[in-house]
């Protein structure tokens, strides 16, 4: 029983190879099938993401990888020479570190990122339907689906802001507080701005306004955001009227000036206005950021954020290793007590026989002992097995979690007469 | 005893003073956690302190240590209230030292001879409410503090340090101008009853109460601009808590003024 991944990911592989062995949501039990049909795989599953393709198997001989390697090259048409260079092979407790690493986010392209754990999911579950996972995959997945949760929660890997986006909304809390019943305002009806827009929305706040110079543009991005538009002459208004404002015009003039802000301003009784400015030129005067309760970043400050969150999470990277390493500690030691399971189960049934063959021996002369006697001798014969085998069976257990742990239960095997193919069918 | 839990209170507030400290410059989740628990401890073997202390007939208005202790203990009750009703840990960086430097003046205040202050009914109304609102006006100090040092930390854009760890400027803000919306009114009484005292029971002579009242009349004028500032145009945010922090200034005259005169 050998436990193996054989996979490919950003730091591996271009995207050009990255794409052409994606492996689709729709061809995943497809696929799934194909490798199952191989006599030599137990158990296998696929987790493919736009960054990574990997199949992760449980095999019975260590030469069986090469069928996955097979598997891999055939699934898109691809020869196999092709990609050889790109792939990485993890067996045993390198393959458990990999899937915990990559659940936890520290092996993604954008560290400690939410989306990788519901992929792993995803990827699990797929395999469940196709009926391609048995006791080691199960075991390893869901206790990597628990690895991604703890590094999450115990350290700080998912924390900060990992777009300009979020960093955004970050930004607006710390003016705000929380941005339920805020008012945004957007200027300029372009892409950027309504994904920031998008994103204030699902942190609270509530009403949007958009105004444009084409108020046409402005009624469809309103409509999209379920917000209102007005026309640009009214920005002045508008503005009085927001807490939050994001500009992203494709002015080459800028649309709000220092004076025109500080008159917006004393309308809006000095109240806080926290405004973000993402065009190119920039649409906001930068000395509009001198008056009072007036916040004001851009694109530059934005961005400065998201790579202070990023060198933030590079740090605690080293924490989340600890976990993994303590994980997959773990999770190798049951491993191992895995290989020991079909030797117990083997030495049982052996005893059980040969006490049911002495009995059927002996129980003609027994004949003239009454029922409950009989009963009290079976019970005897019973509780010597039991004491005989209760040591070995400690010890077999601890064998399967030694460095030697092959040799010391072929040892075992022995003492007790058990062949091995006599356990085959255990496997 | 009484002494015991006077210094083991003073040291639950050094450990609490130094864990809110170090929560604002390094980022463990703990150092909040246990600062507070450390502030509770702090406060409860005050409060038991305060109870013994009454029942055996030195009540907090009984003489400057007492009152400085009762100040060091409304400050502490104060900032737990806020945390359990905000939960910003970062106050506490600045309430729980305030709270200490109280503490420890019990030690240093001048009259630890115990000579007590007059029994008058409008003195001891006097006492109580102007400490309440000097606790209350700490605390709003405390938030103006961190309204300043937030809104210099967004204005520069220099996105390193404490700048997560600050409550954000409209919290604090709000709850800045509220502690002032309390503690005014309760000032305004004590001022009252420091006149009525020196009108009434003539105390003058003793008390040097014409000084006094005049800081507590200054006092009271700097909070009036606050809050009259705070809600109208053009003198919100900065400004206002900069008058918190003048306002500040003033009770730390006054408070000294009460005790070594």
């Amino acid at each position: 029983m050998y436990l193996v991944v054989i996979g490919l990911n950003h730091k591996t592989a271009p995207v050009a190879v990255r794409e052409s062995l994606a492996v689709s949501d729709e061809d995943l039990p497809k696929a799934l099938e194909s490798l199952r049909a191989c006599p030599s795989i137990a158990e296998c599953c696929i987790l493919s993401t736009c960054n990574r393709t990997e199949v992760y198997a449980v095999t019975n001989q260590r030469d069986d990888e090469e069928t996955i390697l097979d598997f891999m090259g055939s699934c898109n048409g691809n020869p196999r020479v092709g990609i050889e260079q790109h792939i990485y092979r993890h067996r045993g407790h390198k393959a458990v570190e990999h899937l915990f690493s990559v659940a936890s986010g520290i092996d993604s392209m954008m560290v400690g990122e939410n989306q990788i754990i519901g992929q792993v999911k995803n990827a699990f579950c797929a395999a469940c339907d196709c009926d391609s996972t048995k006791t080691v995959l199960n075991t390893l997945f869901q206790q990597a689906l628990s690895v991604g949760k703890r590094a999450r929660t115990e350290t700080d890997i998912s924390k900060g802001a990992f777009s300009v986006g979020y960093a955004a909304v970050e930004l607006a809390r710390l003016v705000f507080g929380e941005l339920s019943g805020r008012t945004v305002l957007i200027i300029g009806a372009g892409k950027m701005g309504e994904l920031t827009a998008k994103h204030m929305q699902a942190a609270g706040a509530t009403s949007v306004i958009v105004a444009n110079r084409t108020l046409s543009k402005a009624e469809k991005l309103a409509a999209a955001l379920n917000g209102r538009a007005v026309p640009f002459e009214s920005l002045p208004d508008a503005m009085t009227q927001t807490n939050i404002v994001i500009s992203s015009t494709g002015a080459t003039e800028p649309v709000v000036s220092r004076e025109e802000m500080a008159k917006i301003m004393r309308g809006r009784r000095e109240r806080p206005i926290f405004m973000i400015d993402i065009a190119v030129p920039r649409d906001i005067e930068p000395s509009v950021s001198e008056l009072d309760n007036v916040y004001l970043y851009d694109m530059d400050d934005l961005q400065s954020i998201v790579q202070e969150s990023v060198d933030e999470r590079q740090k605690e990277t080293e924490k989340v290793k600890e976990i993994v390493a303590e994980e997959t500690r773990k999770f190798s030691a049951w491993m191992k007590t895995l290989e020991a399971v079909p030797l117990i189960k083997s030495l049982r049934e052996k005893l059980d026989e040969l006490k049911e063959t002495e009995w059927q021996r002996s129980s003609a002369k027994l004949s003239h002992l009454s029922d409950k006697d009989k009963e009290t001798v079976r019970m005897m014969m019973q509780s010597l097995v039991n004491k005989i085998t209760h040591n070995p069976l400690v010890k077999i257990k601890e064998y399967s979690s030694c460095a030697d742990s092959c040799e010391k239960l072929d040892i075992a095997r022995e003492l007790f007469g058990i062949e091995p193919d006599e356990m085959e069918d255990d496997k | 005893m009484i002494s015991t839990l006077l210094a083991a209170s003073l040291a639950a507030y050094i450990i609490a003073s130094i864990l809110y400290l170090a929560n604002l410059h390094i980022k463990r989740k703990y150092f909040a956690a246990y600062g507070t628990a450390a502030a509770a401890i702090g406060f409860a073997l005050q409060s038991i302190r305060l109870v013994t202390q009454a029942i055996g007939g030195v009540p907090p208005f009984a003489n400057a240590p007492e009152a400085m202790f009762f100040l060091s203990w409304t400050i502490a009750a104060i900032y737990l209230l806020t945390f359990i009703r905000f939960r910003i840990p970062a106050l506490g960086a600045l309430a729980m030292p305030l709270s200490l430097i109280a503490l420890a003046l019990v030690y240093r205040s001048p009259a630890s001879n115990g000579q007590p202050f007059a029994g008058d009914v409008w003195l001891r109304a006097h006492i109580i409410a102007i400490i309440a609102s000097f606790a209350l006006f700490a605390q709003a100090f405390c938030c103006a503090v961190f309204y300043l040092v937030q809104n210099k930390l967004l204005k520069s854009k220099k996105f390193k340090g404490m700048f997560r760890r600050l409550p954000p400027l409209e919290t604090i803000d709000a709850l800045g101008f509220h502690l002032v919306a309390i503690a005014f009114p309760i000032l305004t009484l004590g001022i009252a009853a420091g006149i009525a005292g020196v009108k009434f029971a003539g105390i003058r002579a003793a008390y040097n109460a014409e000084t006094k009242l005049m800081a507590a009349g200054i006092t009271w004028l700097v909070y009036a601009i606050y809050l009259i500032a705070h809600g109208s145009a053009s003198w919100r945010g900065k400004r206002a808590n900069s008058i918190l922090i003048i306002g500040a200034v003033l009770i730390a005259l006054t408070t000294a003024l009460h005790s070594f005169m």
